[in-house]
């Protein structure tokens, strides 16, 4: 088992610090670029949303990350103590939700924001989301293959 | 942000030079490209050369822009790599945005 834990304040401009390392640390367990590229962006979406709505943009709180590559996969636990995450949005994160058959796009209905919870759903293997106490637990998991 | 502007015939070639188009930027990066379009710009290709990564932010951004033309003129999208199609992919906007291999390509389309 491999483990790391990586840890910023809560500012969008480190956010790409995770990014950057999760992916590389995918690549170096095994994971293909597509797939690791996959990871970077739902890491990114997820620490933004924790950023914008669990500590309404301010700065200075903490939000740690473990990732750890065991058996073929890559997992990643996130952990903040902002606001909870509402249930809807917890479902919508884990379940999915319906999105517009692709040939049926209209412009006007297409909208600029919220598709953070779809991204991370549609690019993860295992999504399970809960509050422990205190704090958000947010956990990811992809195959390297 | 960073942005290189030229003309292709009929077309304004903007060219983003930043390599991450994230929820950092991304006010600032709708907020240009507006300003491109309120100019009277209605034929714009968007150069992706130098972008290797964009979140929904940066794809909100876009959307916005696009948004902003109110329907009028086109805004597309050239020399984006892999991880930036596969977003769009993911997202289903490649479906929205028409994506070229070279500015020049994307130029002589809309123009």
């Amino acid at each position: 088992m491999e483990r790391v834990t990586l840890a910023i304040k809560s500012e969008l401009r480190d956010v790409s610090l995770v990014g950057v390392s999760v992916n590389a640390i995918c690549c170096h367990a095994g994971m293909d670029k597509q797939r690791a590229d996959q990871v970077e962006l739902s890491l990114v979406e997820a620490l933004t949303n924790v950023i914008r709505h669990g500590y309404h943009r301010q700065s200075q709180h903490q939000i740690s990350l473990v990732v750890t590559h065991l058996d073929g996969v890559v997992e990643f636990d996130l952990y903040d103590s902002g606001t909870p995450m509402t249930d809807s949005h917890a479902k919508r994160l884990v379940q999915g939700a319906d999105t517009p058959d692709s040939k049926q796009f209209d412009l006007t209905a297409v909208m600029e924001t919220g598709r953070g919870l779809d991204i991370i759903h549609r690019t993860m293997d295992r999504i399970a989301y809960a509050r422990e106490g205190s704090l958000n637990h947010l956990h990811l998991a992809k195959r390297l293959q | 942000m960073q942005f290189e502007q030229s003309m292709i015939a009929s077309a304004l070639i903007v060219k983003i030079q930043v390599s991450r188009v994230v929820a950092g930027v991304a006010s600032e990066f709708k907020e240009a490209l507006v300003a491109c379009i309120n100019q009277g710009h209605k034929k714009i290709v968007l150069d992706l050369g130098d972008v290797t990564f964009i979140d929904s932010s940066g794809l909100g951004a876009l959307i916005g822009s696009l948004k902003a033309m109110g329907g009028e003129g086109q805004l597309v999208l050239c020399s984006a790599c892999d991880a930036v199609i596969n977003m769009l992919k993911l997202t289903r906007m490649d479906k929205v945005f028409l994506i070229f291999g070279t500015p020049e390509e994307a130029a002589l389309a809309i123009s």
